[in-house]
């Protein structure tokens, strides 16, 4: 007998079949139907982060197709204009973004413009603890603004709530007391060897915490071996045996996207509400074209297909992806056919259920700040939008300030 | 540049005065030290790369003042290593075809990445087995701190020569490194200097210079660095190395940090140390590199006064840190969580055999520390993100890999474990026209480094038995008393020697073999004791120092 609904869901007898069998097991605990909120009929939704780490140049993924002045700006580094994908009469997207441009005509991909923090920050540590803390003025010293939004949306659950694929999880997720459940190669997150096997496995079925030792390092140790033993028969099960006709690309990147969609689609109540992963390489102070083009055709084949297998299944079509870069770059090209550190950029909001199109006023290639596009939507922005459309929470609360809101999620 | 002016100092720039030494220098009460077997530890842990129990009793003999004098004097200098330089050669390149010139490419970056490995193992043995481990230890401070990266500089002999830099400079004077890593052809191509030039200046090592290398965030302005970046202009690298091209050099006077007069990397590096912000940044990561954690604000002035005064000499600053009874309070000692070298290098140094380099790195690659090649030119953040709950899994794997503890079907049997979870959560998993999952879906770093192991049969199998006999210790307690001392940079609670004790105890029933007779059957014991350093090493107590 098949149970499997036809969007490749299981049905709820299964689902709960399924519950009991990882209970039984002792190491993973049972939710009990956390996936709907209390509001009626109202399934959670997650929210997905793909951050592009070094500074993505926007003005090569996002073109402005008839502004000349970008052609006198980038000399070796442009993406020809007639070569760029159509988005609409004065956009083009790089000709990478080949399956991104048919999601954007499928009103699946909402381009924010001149996005950043307000007045524009060019190191890429601060910019980045800025993105991560959502505060701009004490960054580094302010937990992670998902580790916030966990205080208030999810109080109650711990670490599985926020996994990152990856070895370096986000800032965003983490607070004195919130980490995200870190997984870098999923296949290897298993104890192994019989001393480990007999001892750490029975010590994370222990119930309650352990006793404080006395060194507050050792304790955070502690608690996080754990959460892995808790979680890896659980993440290695959603990986390991995860189906779906969705082919992903061989690359880190592509990987733990199929991993977020597996994660995502692991049949046992308890999705997690925030996913990310991150990939390097935008950095491209030098030689910029050869080494951009490459990453953008990276970025697409992994967000196309994530795109494409989040459409199978209801919490995926739920689901947003936020697609940002701590900086956009300078309009001039440097005199090593590349691009300095800059201030506006562009972000992508992917996703099923989403409001597509293009916000925000087409930045200026002439009207600039020290160079750089201007920051015309404050990131925080994007937050605020989030944090009420999707997780139903206070964002002047969580974020310390009112921020507009924008249109992206229709 | 006018509000620049107006700020304009009239110190004869170009040779600014350095602060005089009137005042007296910090002087911690080292009398006051406790020195016993546990602070002697966590000198040697932290200076080097951990110590065996005689190197700690040694210690405890000779007294800190004695230990701090040999960590400085150093022991026998590291045998120099002979590098190759594998270039391209550019009329070969220019007269071939395409093919050709792939292949000419492809030869020479292979060179070069072996290159760059082997003087990475080469560097591990030193930190395990070389005589001068305070020097090891800084080296890799600075290579962390003024990072280069073979993934971007692709010259595997520049970064063996900005290593010797390192090496040389380790515990003498920052300032003068600050002056040397701008003509390193390593940094020079890294940060893409080579690029600097009068008509379109690059920044990028003019700003990381400053927020990185000397004064940190928020020190300086955004024509600061402009004005830093033309001081840089024309500092460049040619296929020998580093070369000053006069014609890309902006020669026109820079203004920065309220200083005019700056023409170039001398002048520069000279504002750069005057400013107050560049002792307390190079004193509070220094501190912070060897302590864990920041130092109090009265601390950190104390010691950047000691910079200042000393001109950025390292030594008196290293020798005054380690016999500062600060070095020693609760919040440092046995609370740093090691880097993936520190774990794998002060292991192998504490089981007291040869673990072979290669093995150790891969294991620390694996764990996300790549010698020569830092993840950004921040390096490598430390700390707590070290730990993720996989890293944590991982760091256990690498060495039950080593240990010969975890092989090849291992792997495959969690993973098949894992797939029959997932089946049994469907009552039709093949339902519809989904693929089914492949068993053993992905390699990476684990399946290599058992791969090794098992093809160059490499698996290291430590004498336990042998030498638990040699000291004599034969119950379930000693005997788990006296590896978790051996193995572990810090004394661990009762709670986990007795869940040593009780694996210990369990695998000893299961031989048949009475209390305090385990060691009767040296090869069953054996077996059991390599699980039992397989778990130690497993520990939550393993990953701190």
């Amino acid at each position: 007998m098949n149970h499997r609904q036809p969007n490749g869901r299981v049905s709820r007898r299964t689902f709960l079949q399924a519950s009991a069998a990882l209970a039984a097991t002792g190491l993973v605990q049972a939710w009990p139907l956390a996936r709907r909120d209390g509001k009626a009929g109202k399934l959670d939704r997650t929210l997905i982060m793909i951050e592009l780490k070094g500074g993505n140049d926007g003005l090569s993924m996002v073109i402005p197709t008839q502004d000349p002045n970008y052609l006198r700006a980038r000399s070796t580094a442009l993406v020809r204009p007639d070569e760029a994908l159509v988005l609409d009469p004065t956009h083009g997207f790089h000709p990478g973004l080949a399956k991104l441009a048919l999601a954007f005509r499928a009103n699946q991909v909402a381009i924010l413009e001149g996005v950043g923090v307000p007045g524009g920050v060019r190191s890429h540590f601060r910019a980045t603890d800025i993105w991560h803390s959502a505060d701009p003025v004490r960054a580094a010293a302010t937990p992670g603004w998902i580790a916030r939004l966990g205080d208030m949306a999810w109080p109650d659950r711990g670490s599985d709530a926020v996994v990152h694929f990856g070895s370096d999880p986000l800032g965003a997720h983490f607070s004195p007391t919130r980490s995200p459940l870190a997984v870098e190669n999923p296949d290897h997150f298993a104890t192994m060897g019989e001393g480990p096997r007999a001892v750490l496995e029975g010590q994370a079925k222990q119930k309650g915490q352990a006793k404080p030792s006395g060194n507050a390092a050792l304790d955070r140790i502690r608690q996080l071996s754990k959460e892995a033993s808790k979680e890896s028969l659980r993440v290695r099960a959603a990986t390991a045996g995860y189906r779906t006709p969705v082919a992903y690309p061989k690359t880190p990147l592509g990987q733990s996207a199929r991993d977020i969609c597996a994660m995502l689609n692991f049949p046992d109540g308890a999705p997690p509400r925030v996913l990310s992963a991150a990939v390097g390489g935008f950095d491209t102070h030098a030689r910029e074209k050869n080494a951009h083009d490459r990453q953008m055709v990276l970025i697409d084949e992994a967000l196309g297909a994530l795109l494409q297998d989040l459409g199978r299944t209801e919490i995926g079509r739920e689901a947003v992806v936020l697609v940002y870069s701590e900086f956009g770059r300078r309009v001039n090209e440097n005199g090593s056919q590349g691009t300095d550190h800059g201030k506006g950029g562009p972000s992508l909001i992917l996703g099923h259920n989403v409001q597509g199109g293009i916000f925000g006023p087409t930045p200026s290639l002439t009207d600039l700040d020290e160079g750089d596009l201007k920051v015309t939507i404050d990131f925080r922005s994007i937050y605020a939008t989030l944090i009420e459309g999707l997780f139903d929470q206070d964002s002047e609360r969580l974020l310390g300030a009112k921020l507009p809101k924008l249109e992206f999620l229709g | 540049m006018k509000a620049l002016a107006a700020l304009l100092l009239a110190l004869p720039l170009g040779a600014p005065q350095l602060a005089g030494g009137q005042e007296t220098q910090v002087a911690p009460d080292s009398s006051s030290l406790a020195w016993t077997p546990v602070q002697a530890e966590h000198l040697l842990n932290r200076a080097g790369f951990g110590a065996t129990s005689e190197e700690i009793a040694l210690a405890v003999a000779a007294g800190p003042e004695a230990v701090v004098d040999r960590l400085l004097a150093g022991g026998r200098p590291a045998p120099a290593f002979e590098f190759q330089v594998y270039r391209v050669d550019r009329r070969a390149r220019a007269a071939a075809n395409d093919d050709e010139r792939r292949e000419l490419d492809r030869a020479v970056r292979q060179n070069n990445r072996k290159q760059v490995d082997d003087f990475s193992k080469w560097w591990l043995e030193q930190m395990v087995a070389g005589q001068d481990p305070l020097r090891e230890r800084m080296t890799l401070i600075l290579h962390g701190w003024l990072v280069s990266a073979h993934q971007k500089v692709q010259q595997s002999d520049y970064l063996v020569a900005q290593n010797q830099l390192f090496r040389s400079y380790a515990l003498g004077n920052y300032g003068k490194l600050l002056r040397a890593i701008l003509e390193d052809p390593a940094m020079l191509l890294y940060l893409d200097n080579n690029t600097n030039n009068r008509r379109k200046p690059n920044e990028n090592l003019a700003r990381e210079l400053m927020e990185l290398f000397s004064l940190g965030e928020g020190q300086y302005t955004e024509e600061d660095i402009r004005e830093a970046a033309r001081a840089l202009t024309g500092y460049t690298v040619r296929e020998e190395g580093f070369f000053f091209a006069k014609g890309q050099h902006d020669p026109e006077e820079k203004y920065l940090l309220g200083y005019s007069g700056v023409e170039s990397a001398d002048g520069l590096v000279e504002v750069l140390l005057e400013q107050p912000a560049c002792a307390e940044y190079v004193a509070k990561r220094l501190i912070n590199e060897f302590e864990g954690a920041d130092p109090s604000p009265m601390r950190l002035q104390s010691y950047a006064k000691l910079l200042r005064d000393s001109k950025y000499e390292l030594e008196p600053f290293l020798r005054t840190l380690f016999l500062d009874p600060a070095f020693y309070r609760d919040e440092v000692m046995g609370t740093k969580v090691l880097s993936p070298i520190e774990y794998v290098v002060g292991t192998a140094r504490r089981l007291q055999v040869p673990v072979p380099a290669e093995l150790l790195y891969q294991a620390a690659s694996m764990l996300g520390q790549t010698l020569l090649d830092p993840p950004s030119v921040k390096g490598w953040d430390g700390g707590f993100a070290w730990l993720t709950e996989s890293s944590l899994m991982l760091r256990s794997n690498a060495w039950g890999a080593i240990l010969g503890e975890i092989s090849g079907k291992d792997l495959r049997d969690q993973v098949a474990e894992a797939i029959d979870m997932m089946d049994g959560m469907m009552d039709d998993p093949d339902a519809g026209q989904e693929t089914p999952p492949e068993p053993k879906r992905r390699g990476g770093p684990l399946v290599r480094l058992l791969t090794t192991i098992q093809r160059d049969k490499l698996a290291v199998e430590v004498p336990v038995v042998a030498w638990l006999k040699q000291n004599h210790k034969t119950s379930d307690e000693e005997i788990a008393q006296a590896l978790l001392e051996e193995c572990l940079a810090i004394p661990v609670p009762a709670e986990t020697q007795r869940l040593v004790q009780d694996f210990l105890r369990e695998g000893r029933k299961r031989l048949n073999l009475h209390p305090g007779k385990l060691l009767t059957k040296p090869d069953k014991a054996q077996k059991l004791l390599m699980q039992t350093l397989h778990l130690i090493l497993s520990l939550p107590e393993a990953n701190l120092g």
